[in-house]
């Protein structure tokens, strides 16, 4: 193909041009069959795995998983000290470290988002955002478990915390990060104290975001079984007091998975199930969240 | 190069100007301006991108504290008193000089308590004074009659033109004094900025109104007076009939008359 | 007319307009000459082609008229091209007039020639205020050009000299109408031409004060010669 300025007839030029698309368009199609295909192997596998947690999982659903306590080996039972367990917990981990990571993150996105506080902030963030969970949880034991000498509830509801704050602070930065100065000058422009325009303009703003940024929290502690392992332990009876270790989904499917008993680790796919039935619902009802805002 | 040029005629100077240097770190961003804005009337800065226009505005309600390497020397006389080293809260002075932004910016709340917002910022007013002081405000920015019925609903709904008139009303809610407009219309259709300069027109009646444009056929359609800046420096200030027609520094006629953009 | 805008397609519809002005004028200049020759040769020709030269005036005013109205609908002018542009206007229409006198004077030199009485009266009188008047429209068109306003004070001045040349005429003319009243046709005849010339030189004096206006800024219509010079100072 020529490359040089003479004036080429338009019937040359059609013709170049068809040759040139129909290469472009081959190598279109081979780009795209490569894309399906690899989607196509990563899709596969998460069928599969959600294909066996329900296949596995959904046998063991009963009322009695819901009301009754994890059995010794052998006996019928349920996980109901396990789904209470974890409930709690997650829960207060989440009302202890959300409020943590929003106001770090209004600091950080806010208030001398340049300072050497600030980046040493975002610095130690970072790394803790990406340290192994086991990690916390063995902090968390030298510094409340064994100061103290039991196992606790608390215990296991300080490392999660301990995961949940650092990503809030993260989110909760971003999506502040987001919302365009010119909303913040309007505000400031009025006549607004400088925390009125964070919490009623800027977060409200930003509030999408942020809960989505909280409901991923909530949903990666839901799964957490490594710093529950250190902390809260686990507990085969139904325990309400908080000092005292407590079960968890995490762990008890642990036990059960592992162990030789059939009734076990019926359960335990039970738990697993229901691990991936809330974690699913969060994901979805952050995604509904950041939709609708 | 530092000009004295007063209102050409002995009116009363709303926002009187001394000797104004603004800086954004080491760059010399506004040169010895001295300038008096004339109470109700609307005044215009024209000139290049560049010139210092928005930054001069920007100064009359310390918008630029929120950035610390910006700083202003000066004078800033607002009825006679100085604003940059006035004792008062600067949320004070801004609910007395108001200002709406090139970006239509209404908050993510219902069109009611966006206006209600500032007002609530200064005033403790009841249920129904609350009511009327929106209606107020709207009506006067021309906006009631199309959202009268969806005070409820979000102002990010409205368009363009309507969340810019949003803003005004928001800004007027609070009864400025003065009202800084920075290139209000150059995000708007030609209907819109229409209107919005119709609006213009009439606001004058009460607030002494400052408006910063690029567009020359706006300044010399909406201001009775019109200021020329060129790299930091006041060029020309005078009556806009008389910048239009004659203007007195032939720099300020090469770039009315579009021999320099 | 100087430097340039950015916009070179302004540029150049200014240009044309400036140059079809200069035609314009250089047309009325040559009705009035053929005008005065017809006057000092008792010529019918050179009043017949002041005639013809007529229609072509009229049809450029309206031409030049449309050209105006159409840069200022899209370019709406400020400063001094708004003044250039109203200046453009009332010189073109001070232009037509100029030639609208130019034909007159060729018809009633033409009604001269044909009664044929007028050989014994001072028609060489009118010859000077012709030729003053010409010169005027000629110094007018250059000043326009130059944007040169010392020059339009200067044909300012000399405007009343045609004045005071009229008024002359006017006395020599009842002079020879009371000595022969068999003169009277003929010397009112004489006397509407002298008063086309002086509307001439009036022209050219309205053209300087525009000239005056494009540069200045100052309206000096109906202002005295010393207001309009201390404004200048």
């Amino acid at each position: 193909m020529s490359t040089s300025r003479q004036l080429i007839s338009a019937a040359e030029l059609a013709q170049v041009r068809a040759q040139r698309y129909a290469s472009r368009k081959r190598l279109n199609g081979i780009a795209l069959t490569l894309s399906l295909l690899a989607m196509a192997f990563g899709v596969f596998w998460l069928i599969w795995i959600l294909w066996e947690t329900i296949r596995l999982g959904l046998g063991g659903l009963s009322v009695a998983l819901f009301t009754q306590m994890t059995p010794p080996p052998n006996e019928a039972g349920g996980i109901a000290n396990a789904i209470f367990g974890s409930f709690v917990m997650v829960l207060l981990a989440t009302f202890v470290g959300t409020p943590i990571g929003i106001m770090a993150g209004v600091y950080l996105a806010e208030y001398d988002p340049r300072g050497w506080l600030a980046s040493t902030t975002r610095f130690v963030n970072d790394i803790l955002l990406s340290a192994p969970s086991i990690v916390i949880g063995l902090f968390v034991y030298a510094v409340v478990v064994a100061r103290f000498k039991s196992f606790s509830a608390w215990a296991g509801i300080i490392a999660l915390a301990l995961i949940v704050i650092p990503v809030v602070i993260r989110t909760t930065e971003n999506m502040l990060v987001l919302v365009p100065a010119s909303l913040r000058e309007a505000a400031y422009a009025l006549g607004t104290p400088k925390w009125k325009v964070i919490t009623l303009v800027t977060l409200r703003a930003a509030r999408a975001g942020v809960i989505t940024g909280v409901l991923l929290a909530v949903a990666r502690i839901a799964g957490e079984t490594a710093p529950l392992l250190f902390t809260a332990l686990n507990n085969q009876f139904w325990n309400g007091d908080l000092s005292k270790p407590m079960a968890s989904l995490p762990v008890t499917i642990f036990k059960f998975a592992m162990s030789p008993y059939e009734n076990w680790q019926q359960l335990a796919w039970a738990g697993v199930f229901l691990i991936t039935l809330a974690v699913l619902g969060l994901n979805i009802l952050a995604r509904v969240v950041t939709r609708q805002k | 190069m530092p000009t004295t040029l007063k209102t050409p005629e002995p009116l009363p100077s709303k926002i009187a100007v001394r000797d104004l240097n603004f800086y954004y770190g080491k760059f010399h961003a506004l040169k010895n301006i001295n300038l008096d804005i004339p109470e109700k009337k609307v005044t215009a800065f024209i000139g290049p991108s560049g010139c210092g226009k928005s930054t001069l505005l920007r100064t009359f309600n310390r918008m630029f504290e929120l950035y610390p390497e910006q700083r202003a020397q000066g004078q800033i006389l607002l009825d006679g008193e100085n604003l940059l080293t006035s004792k008062e809260d600067v949320a004070l002075i801004r609910a007395k000089v108001g200002m709406v932004f090139q970006k239509p910016t209404p908050f993510p709340m219902s069109i009611y308590d966006n206006i209600a917002f500032g007002v609530k910022l200064f005033e403790s007013l009841n249920a129904t004074d609350m009511d009327d002081r929106v209606e107020w405000a709207l009506r006067k920015a021309a906006l009631w009659n199309e959202v009268k019925d969806k005070l409820h609903q979000s102002g990010s709904g409205l368009s363009g033109g309507q969340q810019q008139r949003l803003c005004i009303a928001r800004g007027i809610a609070i009864k400025p004094e003065v009202l800084l407009l920075d290139e209000p219309c150059s995000a708007l259709d030609p209907i819109s900025t229409a209107k919005i300069e119709e609006l213009i027109a009439e606001l004058k009646d009460d607030y002494t109104v400052v408006i910063v444009t690029h567009n020359m056929q706006q300044a010399a359609r909406c201001s009775d007076f019109t200021a020329y800046m060129y790299l930091g420096d006041l060029v020309e200030f005078g009556r806009t009939e008389q910048m239009f027609f004659k203007p007195q520094r032939k720099e300020t006629e090469d770039y009315i008359t579009g021999r320099f953009g | 007319m100087t430097d340039k805008h950015l916009s070179s397609q302004f540029d150049s519809e200014l240009n044309s307009i400036s140059a079809r002005v200069m035609e314009l004028g250089g047309l009325v200049e040559s009705q009035i000459r053929q005008a005065i020759h017809a006057l000092s040769h008792f010529s019918m020709e050179a009043a017949e082609q002041v005639e013809q030269l007529e229609r072509r005036v009229n049809r450029m005013e309206v031409e030049i008229d449309h050209e105006l109205s159409t840069v200022i609908a899209r370019r709406q002018p400020t400063a001094r091209d708004l003044r250039l542009l109203i200046a453009f206007s009332k010189a073109i229409a001070n232009l037509e007039r100029m030639g609208d006198e130019a034909t007159r004077m060729a018809r009633m030199c033409r009604s001269i020639i044909e009664s044929g009485a007028a050989r014994s009266l001072p028609s060489s009188d009118l010859r000077v205020a012709a030729d003053l008047a010409s010169g005027l429209l000629r110094k007018a068109l250059d000043a326009f050009a130059r944007l040169d306003t010392k020059a339009a004070v200067a044909i300012l001045k000399e405007d009343d000299l045609i004045d005071r040349e009229f008024d002359g005429f006017v006395r020599k003319l009842i002079t020879y109408m009371m000595e022969d009243p068999r003169t009277i046709s003929a010397s009112l005849d004489l006397l509407f031409l002298a008063k086309a010339i002086e509307r001439i030189g009036d022209h050219s004096k309205n053209v300087a004060e525009l000239i005056i206006y494009l540069v200045e800024g100052k309206d000096v219509r109906h202002t005295t010669l010393e207001e309009i010079e201390s404004a200048l100072a």
